[in-house]
């Protein structure tokens, strides 16, 4: 028996590719406006990157609950908003919009990943040839049209694919936004909810299966389009010192452009700005407030009384589960590092392409695909509602990801340390661990930065591999994290057993989950970019 | 230059055989069959332009790359199954490639505290070499606080200190400015002296190498066009490829006439040479300006210090001439001039 008639089998392929792909295309869209403009300035570079950057500091699961309340019908703050410039409200997880809804919020977090990644190719273009441009007369979109882009061409498709995947494979987002829990609504779940819904909530395993092998075909697509990109992209000769020829246009055939691209991009990125800044500051506001102030009409929006005495009654609640979340992330960390560099060191130094492409594409399959190969592991290894069970299957995330970062940066180690190394007589291994290893220790401590965060930010295996799905008891016990707490609150929920409509419990637990990822993130920022997208541009 | 004495250095001086030493990097062939003997403390320069193999022949000297056929020999001892550590050679990489973690100290000692030698001894080591190459301040430093010349000598104190077989160096003094180059190579032939050891040394710069070396191999494309003495390199090149390569300014390459003992354009001193069309190569060096059976206009003058090269026009064909003393010579005037015979080298044949 199907929880879906065959006939809603097509709206959910189409909810799937929707999302993913409108999702990579807008969003690759934003973040290149953003890149170009930090590119094209001098000054407040920081300040406008961090605008851009903020989602990405707010884990999938806090970005989701705090949408669910903007976008709650009456008491959210967006209908006002839009109410005082004369538009009509919307009901924005309606049934005829809750798609776009949905995507909407994929934009808004998945633009930091797109602008990092385009950032890093339009720095990657040679100084020199910036000045070359700009003493022949180029302007801004005269530079970006015909020099900077094509030459950031392959870091762009990176971006592009890169969150096409993750919008294939992602969880968090659907699953919270249509209800965290029981039936999605056909006009909103994706594939893998739908997946999920069949295994664990109708114990239709073979359906849900299916589902998720289906899913994963479609995320081999840009799966194997961006191994394609990065594995058979031409090494990188070492002596090449060549500058990249673009193709320079004659100097002022599009010179027209140049004013109106200049304001179209500010006063684009001055709205989308708001756009990405409301939810976050509307995430402080409604932890920071009494929650008589949350269910009023019309809402409030500006601050008016400030208490932190529910935040840290939040953070008390949550204690079991931050400890929890704590010591698996370390954990993860450590058995990610001590893997997956020696190995991104292989690949790097002996051109294990092939292996590197297996890295990449595991990378880009959904977490759906092995959650109940591993879910009846673990039932069989009784290791069910135990740390254990986190901590040595996270690292099938971290892992690949983190191998690929490393080897980009091992790539951009001069390979004559080594050599001269063997030349004084050291061995491989002992090179490695004594010359190698020091200078790697930045892309060592960012790789173990993100895989801190990939699994402080787990929501699928924590919820899969604790107590049965939908029987939260509280206070949680065993192996619930973070995640798996902060959505007890969602106002949707139907596995909910604690009081809910909480807002401000709400708002604090995600601010909880957000709060190591911020502190990472800004440690990690420079280190990120580096890792996501080096070469391409070069040679 | 102080004496340079080191402590248990006896010159320890192998030779290295190359024999049929064939390279592929996928389907690029870089080498097809070199063969070459350096012998025991000998300074050797590989030399040829960027591209001609001269680099990647070194590191297979060195075991940093495998050749595909052919054997190397270190002394009498074939070392293709033996990876660099086990060579005993020293190295200095173009940009020197000191652990930029590890201070000086500890860059200069790590080939000895890597084989097991005791600190105390390692550090006695460093100090007395360090003291020999006038780095002995900069013991306590990183090699980012160091300047360009200074962590030149202590790449060369690293791969000194282990007195190795074979001495590499690739293009060491490539970074250097021009001042600092010129002392840096007496500086190291004066140690080679010293040392006494067998020394490869890989550059693109024929005057240096023709300045520092006992013998030159002369590269181009992965082929060694000729091995032999400066002066036999200079004097009399074995081809076209050597001949234009070696010479600054370039030899001057043009065509020569040859009927009934004259040449024409140009009047040479060539016996010997049957009737026809030759190629022929002039040094700059050996025309000799003022007076002789030539004749030319004076096009450009490039004044370079000591000596001013003379810009020649002569029926259509522009050479270079190196004259000390110009005065009284301005553009447009005719020049007469001879030609040393030392410095004429007959290129080739052409169609009859």
């Amino acid at each position: 028996m199907s929880l879906f008639a065959q006939a809603d089998f097509g709206r959910i392929v189409y909810n799937t590719v929707f999302f993913a792909v409108g999702t990579a295309a807008v969003s690759v869209f934003i973040g290149a406006a953003f890149a170009i403009l930090v590119d094209s300035r001098r000054r407040a570079k920081r300040a406008i990157s961090l605008i851009a950057y903020l989602p990405y500091m707010i884990p999938f699961t806090a970005s989701a609950l705090i949408w669910v309340t903007l976008f709650n019908p009456g008491y959210g703050p967006i209908d006002p908003l839009l109410q005082s410039i004369g538009l009509p409200a919307i009901d924005w997880l309606g049934p005829s919009l809750q798609l776009y809804s949905l995507t909407m919020v994929g934009v808004w977090a998945s633009i930091p990943l797109a602008f990092l990644i385009i950032l890093a190719g339009l720095s990657s273009v040679p100084k020199q040839v910036k000045e070359a441009a700009s003493v022949d007369g180029m302007e801004m979109w005269d530079y970006y049209s015909s020099v900077a882009l094509p030459l950031a061409k392959g870091a762009v498709i990176t971006a592009f694919l890169m969150i096409m995947i993750l919008g294939f494979g992602n969880f968090d987002l659907p699953y919270i936004l249509s209800g965290a829990g029981g039936v999605p609504p056909v006009t909103m779940a994706t594939m893998v909810v739908y997946a999920y819904a069949e295994m664990f909530y109708a114990n239709l395993a073979p359906q849900g299966l299916a589902a998720a092998i289906f899913v994963a075909l479609l995320a081999s697509i840009p799966g194997l389009l961006l191994v394609r990109a990065t594995v058979s992209a031409p090494k990188k000769e070492r002596r090449a010192s060549r500058l990249p020829r673009p193709s320079f246009r004659l100097p002022g055939s599009r010179r027209a452009f140049n004013a109106p691209f200049r304001y179209a991009l500010y006063i684009g990125c001055a709205l989308v700005s708001l756009f990405i800044l409301f939810p976050v500051y509307w995430l402080g506001l409604v932890a920071f407030r009494p929650q008589s102030l949350d269910y009023l009409l019309p809402p409030v929006l500006y601050p008016t009384k400030i208490i932190t005495d529910v935040f840290l009654q939040t953070v008390a609640q949550a204690f079991p589960e931050i400890v929890t979340t704590f010591v698996i992330s370390c954990a993860v960390t450590a058995i990610t590092i001590i893997l997956a560099a020696p190995a991104a060191y292989i690949i790097a130094r002996e051109g294990k392409r092939l292996l590197l492409g297996i890295m990449i594409y595991t990378f880009s399959l959904p977490s759906i695909v092995f959650v109940y190969g591993i879910f009846s592991m673990m039932v069989g290894l009784r290791l069910i509602n135990t740390w254990t069970a986190l901590i040595i299957t996270e690292p099938l995330f971290t892992i690949p990801f983190v191998v690929w970062t490393m080897t980009n940066f091992y790539n951009s180690l001069p390979k004559q340390y080594e050599e001269a190394a063997l030349v004084d007589g050291y061995s491989r291994i002992r090179s490695f661990l004594s010359i190698v290893m020091p200078l790697a220790r930045p892309g060592l401590i960012a790789a173990g930065m993100v895989a801190f965060i990939f699994s402080w930010h787990l929501l699928l295996f924590p919820l899969v591999l604790s107590q049965t799905p939908f029987s939260f008891t509280f206070p949680p016990v065993g192996s619930n994290t973070v995640t798996t707490f902060a959505i007890l609150f969602d106002p949707d929920s139907t596995g909910g057993t604690i009081s809910n409509n909480v807002w401000t419990q709400l708002a604090s637990s995600g601010i909880i989950l957000a709060i190591p990822v911020i502190i990472l993130s800004i440690v990690a920022q420079g280190y990120l970019l580096r890792g996501l997208y080096s070469g391409g541009v070069k040679g | 230059m102080p004496a340079l004495s080191f402590s248990g250095t006896e010159a320890r001086a192998s030779g290295v055989k190359l024999e049929d030493i064939t390279k592929r990097f996928g389907k690029l062939t870089v080498f097809d069959g070199v063969n070459l003997e350096i012998s025991p403390g000998e300074l050797f320069s590989l030399v040829g332009p960027s591209g001609s193999g001269k680099t990647t022949l070194l590191r297979i000297i060195a075991g940093l790359e495998v050749q595909d056929s052919g054997r190397v020999y270190i002394g009498a001892k074939a070392v293709d199954a033996l990876g660099p550590a086990k060579r005993n050679i020293g190295m200095v990489f173009q940009d020197y490639a000191l652990y930029p973690n590890k201070t000086v100290m500890e860059n200069i000692t790590s080939p000895l505290t890597v084989k097991g030698t005791k600190k105390q001894d390692a550090v006695r080591d460093a100090k007395e070499i360090a003291g020999l190459l006038g780095i002995g301040e900069t013991l306590d430093r990183r090699p980012g606080q160091i300047s360009g010349g200074q962590q030149q000598r202590v790449a060369l104190a690293r791969a000194l200190i282990k007195h190795p077989d074979v001495f590499l160096l690739d293009e060491p003094f490539s970074n250097l400015d021009a001042q600092l180059r010129f002392s840096a190579r007496k500086f190291l032939k004066d140690v080679q002296r010293e040392f006494g050891m067998t020394t490869i040394y890989v550059t693109h710069d024929q005057s240096e190498a023709l300045s520092i070396s006992d013998r030159v191999a002369i590269m181009g494309s992965g082929r060694i066009h000729q091995v032999g003495t400066p002066k036999e390199i200079y004097a009399t090149p074995a081809d076209e490829f050597t001949a234009t390569f070696i010479g600054s300014p370039p030899l001057n390459v043009m065509h020569i006439t040859i009927s009934g003992g004259a040449s024409t354009p140009l009047s040479l001193p060539l016996e010997g040479l049957a009737d026809g069309n030759y190629r022929i190569g002039v040094r700059p060096e050996s025309l000799v300006l003022g007076s002789g059976p030539n004749e030319a206009v004076a096009t450009a003058f490039e004044y370079a210090g000591r000596e001013t090269i003379v810009y020649l026009g002569i029926g259509g064909v522009e050479m270079r001439a190196i004259a000390r003393d110009v005065s009284g010579m301005s553009t447009g005037q005719t020049v007469k001039f001879s030609v040393q015979p030392s410095g004429v080298h007959v290129l080739g044949k052409e169609g009859a």
